[in-house]
């Protein structure tokens, strides 16, 4: 059982994510490779804080999430001026550069050694420190952004954002400033992975910045291609698939010599199949 | 030292810049960012590596059977797996996934079938030649060389023969293309071939040079990639200077500070060039 | 069909979670399981098929002879990633019930620890230049004082007085090289640079022509494979010296690469006696690993604790925390990696010894 629910916690931290990306990704058709760094600022944020000052964790969440605040905003400004696949580009930048420093800047991050000894966080006097506890409020999280993300999508902001994703000539001339539109999903986006960076720090306690790498973003992009775009329930869906996948090939009984390999290849196989007989993703509603 | 530093970025900007045409040459039919591109370049190295080692073949024998297998590689993955995809009506990021898929298996196939130690490619071509003041090892050599004849080869193609003129037609509107009688599948063809042929040798070089390792791959190919992307598309100059721009911006960041700042300074360079210059560096702004 | 085999593997993952933790039956013996959390895929997978194969050799060995309990090893794959590795874990305690966790190095053999210490699990790593561990911790991995001992005085040999250190940006290679770093200048010796690269580098042109204007007698490094391997090959074609040692693993490189590497010296914390090379060479047509006479030590002393460590009234295996102590008080221990001495605190002192390339083979310098 403890073994699900650790399973369970994960995927609540990468559905918070798939969320995250597919608003900025599904919704506004922005294909930013940036999510990665935005994730790892939230989890070093709880990670410094409550280490190294004494603060809380929903303090050090909070630091975190106006950190990413900020700097989507800043950001955001610089990425509006690019298109397709010098978007990808210069974003994929900001998680070189979060990285490096991450990475380099050791008096703040103590670099590649990591940071660990991260706490719990507590309301009320309650601490979560049973993972059942823990679980149950990531999934609280959970729910609260795939509200939002259906509320957006509902909305008339959603609709502009299609609308910009869709045709973004066409919106502007009909009185959108959709740059205003592109810097608010980004930076609201941003601070959501930033909450997911948070939890992870949290549960896993022992956090270093090979976790918060370029390959990572690519990963988050597989999950809600995987699960469809501009979908909600699809970047939930493909957060748990890719989550289950590697598992349950563990269970296959594969010979020791090579089962790590096999998995991967498998892994890898799968992944083709499910772009060969559903380009659009299991649940997509977009193509980009 | 400032003689040397040009140097290394030659010699740097050199191995980026056959991948990053073979990129910018593959993109021209099948733009999307292909991962596999990379199992492409490790096909290379690991194909050499094999036929020497196991096969006891020639090196010279090794190395065209390898180049030519990832020219057919090149062909028959766009052919099979891209362009039906893309004819489904899949999205640059569905390619991008299913590539990831395949780059999967196949990095994992090369582990499985060779062992995850990291190997070199030995002979002669590893071996230093003296040039005067300085002395580099062969293979370095050629790669530079390499790189200004493929350089010079795939641009007379593309933009001074009727070939070139219908891959131009091709990249601008494949259904326009189409419609005027041009036999798409087969110029798909023969591009991916030719971007297959210059990434095996790429891979070769890269394995007599700095070695060979089953990730090799993705890192070799990102690196092409940016080179070829911020140069910018529609001449191939972009992709030729992006690398070699690619390389100094690198080099500039471990001259200055220390090798540990390397990648934030380069992607600094390149985020503030690109603002000034958003259609890519080294091409002129769009008519 | 994509939908039932992927129900059909949400099925088989359900059906395996829920088993509860493999109580003993009715058998003539009980069974203890032991887990092995390794890097198999990454970077440094040929480190993990070192430990994984020298893992099995040692387990083999154990199932021909005629011990008190059954035993099962069981490898995982932790990617080097630290979520893999807490998966991992989780996974090898929960559902397969393991009393003991092997790993190696890096972040993920802290995360290990502390998720088996926190189910009072025994955790044993091969982890170099870490000096402390929890309760039900074992470490066998080599540490600074041993690698700094060695490799000083041989520079002190050599008359080194001024050196460069060169590492990658990794965990283990900032524990050691850090120490160097603060301890060269009390030796008498100055640091005059403590380069750190990327571990996707490959070109390391430009920092080598830095850093030579400086004029070092030495260069030290500690990186990840092939880091060492292209640094040194760079080293030699640009400045045609010889002047250049590592602080672990050169031995453990490919023999292709031998050539390049042929008179310079190295630390070895690979270990191994002649015999266990011999035995391993034989079996697995490749090299012995770093970590890979470590942890196959490991896997015997574990195994031996679980035999000789004292069952309290009522068990009928003993608990781990008395399996760890007897792990703890074995003292000095002679096996295939040559000498380690354990530590009461969990923390073995593997012997490190400083070979040098002569005439394609690892010689013995220095005492």
């Amino acid at each position: 059982m403890e073994y699900l629910i650790n399973l369970g916690i994960l995927f609540c931290i990468y559905a918070m994510l798939a969320l995250s990306l597919n608003m900025v990704v599904g919704l506004s058709g922005l294909v930013s490779l940036a999510h990665a760094a935005f994730y790892g600022i939230g989890a070093y944020a709880v990670a410094i804080l409550m280490t190294m000052h004494g603060f809380g964790f929903w303090s050090s969440m909070l630091a975190g999430v106006v950190l990413n605040g900020i700097t989507a905003f800043a950001v955001g400004k610089i990425l509006s001026k690019f298109k397709g696949d010098y978007y990808a580009i210069v974003s994929a930048g900001l998680s070189v550069i979060v990285f490096s420093v991450l990475l380099n800047f050791k008096s703040l991050t103590k670099g590649p050694l990591g940071i660990y000894g991260i706490g719990k966080p507590s309301v009320a006097g309650f601490h979560f420190s049973s993972s059942l506890s823990f679980l149950a409020l990531a999934f609280v999280f959970v729910v609260l952004f795939y509200a939002l993300f259906v509320l957006i999508d509902k909305s008339s902001f959603g609709r502009a954002l299609k609308g910009l994703r869709e045709d973004e000539v066409l919106t502007v001339s009909l009185g959108y400033k959709t740059t205003k539109y592109k810097s608010l999903i980004f930076t609201l986006s941003a601070m959501m992975a930033g909450v997911a960076g948070s939890f992870f720090a949290s549960y896993i306690a022992f956090i270093d910045p090979t976790s918060f790498q370029l390959a990572e973003g690519i990963f988050f992009f597989t999950m809600i291609t995987v699960g469809g775009l501009s979908s909600a329930f699809g970047s939930v869906v493909g957060a748990a698939l890719l989550l289950i996948l590697p598992e349950a090939l563990r269970f296959l009984g594969l010979p020791y010599e090579t089962a790590a390999q096999l998995q991967q290849l498998i892994y890898g196989a799968l992944l083709v199949m499910m772009m060969a007989f559903r380009p659009q993703g299991l649940f997509g509603k977009f193509k980009v | 030292m400032l003689l040397v530093l040009l140097i290394n970025i030659l010699i740097v900007g050199a191995g980026y810049g056959l991948i990053a045409i073979a990129f910018a040459v593959m993109s021209s039919v099948s733009p999307f960012f292909n991962l596999t591109l990379g199992s492409i370049i490790a096909f290379g190295a690991y194909g050499t590596y094999g036929l020497t080692e196991y096969a006891h073949l020639p090196m010279a024998v090794a190395i065209v059977i390898s180049i030519a297998f990832c020219a057919c590689a090149a062909a028959l993955l766009e052919r099979f797996v891209y362009t039906p995809l893309r004819t489904r009506g899949a999205s640059s990021m569905v390619l991008l996934v299913a590539s990831l898929g395949l780059y999967t298996i196949f990095e994992a196939s090369i582990h499985l079938a060779f062992g995850p130690q990291y190997q070199i490619l030995g002979g002669a071509l590893g071996q230093n030649m003296n040039l005067g003041i300085f002395s580099m090892p062969k293979v370095q050599f050629i790669t530079i060389v390499a790189d200004f004849i493929v350089f010079g080869l795939v641009n007379l193609l593309l933009f001074h023969t009727f070939f070139g003129k219908m891959v131009r037609a091709l990249n601008d509107s494949a259904k326009l293309a189409n419609i005027t009688g041009l036999n798409n599948n087969k110029i798909i063809l023969i591009v991916s071939m030719l971007s297959g042929l210059i990434l095996g040798l790429s891979g070769v070089l890269t394995g007599f040079d700095t070695g060979l390792e089953p990730t090799m791959g993705f890192n070799l190919l990102f690196k092409g990639m940016i080179g070829a992307i911020i140069g910018g598309s529609g001449s191939l100059y972009g992709p030729f200077l992006g690398a070699f721009f690619l390389a100094a911006a690198e080099n500039v960041g471990v001259m200055l500070w220390a090798s540990e700042w390397r990648d934030l300074v380069a992607f600094v360079i390149f985020i503030i060039f690109l603002i000034f210059r958003p259609q890519g560096i080294f091409q002129r702004k769009e008519k | 069909m994509l939908k039932k085999l992927i129900l059909s593997l949400c099925f088989i993952l359900a059906l395996s979670a829920c088993k509860e933790e493999n109580k003993t039956q009715a058998q003539a013996k009980p069974v203890i399981k032991i887990g092995a959390n390794l890097h198999l895929t990454g970077q440094l997978a040929h480190t993990g098929a070192g430990a994984k194969n020298a893992l099995q050799m040692a387990f083999e060995k154990w199932q021909k002879k005629d011990t008190k309990y059954r035993y099962e090893l069981i490898f995982e794959d932790d990617m080097m990633k630290t979520q893999q590795a807490a998966v991992n874990t989780q996974k090898l305690i929960n559902i397969d019930g393991v009393r003991a966790v092997l790993s190696l190095f890096g972040i993920v053999d802290r995360v290990i620890d502390d998720i088996a210490n926190q189910n009072k699990v025994i955790s044993v790593s091969c982890s170099y230049g870490k000096s402390e561990v929890p309760e039900y911790g074992v470490n066998t991995g080599a540490q600074n004082e041993e690698i700094y001992g060695a490799v000083v005085r041989q520079l002190k040999k050599e008359n080194v007085k001024t050196v460069v250190l060169e590492g990658s940006q990794s965990a283990v290679s900032f524990a050691i090289l850090d120490y160097f770093a603060a301890h060269l200048p009390q030796d008498g010796i100055k640091v005059l640079a403590n380069e750190k690269h990327n571990l996707d580098v490959r070109d390391f042109r430009t920092s080598i022509q830095k850093t030579e204007v400086l004029k070092p007698d030495y260069y030290l490094i500690f990186g990840v494979e092939p880091m060492n391997s292209i640094f040194t090959k760079q080293y030699r074609e640009i400045t045609g010296k010889n002047n250049l040692a590592s602080l672990g693993n050169f031995p453990e490189i490919a023999d292709s690469l031998w050539p390049n590497l042929e008179g310079l010296w190295s630390a070895s914390l690979i270990g191994g006696t002649s015999e266990f090379s011999q035995q391993y060479e034989t079996r697995f047509h490749d090299r012995v690993h770093g970590c890979s006479a470590n942890l196959y030590d490991a896997l015997n002393m574990l195994m031996m604790a679980f035999e000789n460590a004292p069952v309290k009234e009522g068990k009928d295996i003993p608990e781990n925390i008395d399996v760890v102590q007897y792990m703890r008080h074995i003292g000095t221990y002679n096996g295939a990696f040559g000498m380690i001495e354990m530590g009461i605190n969990g923390i073995g002192h593997p012997s490190v010894d400083i070979v040098k390339l002569q005439n394609g083979k690892w010689v013995k310098i220095g005492e």
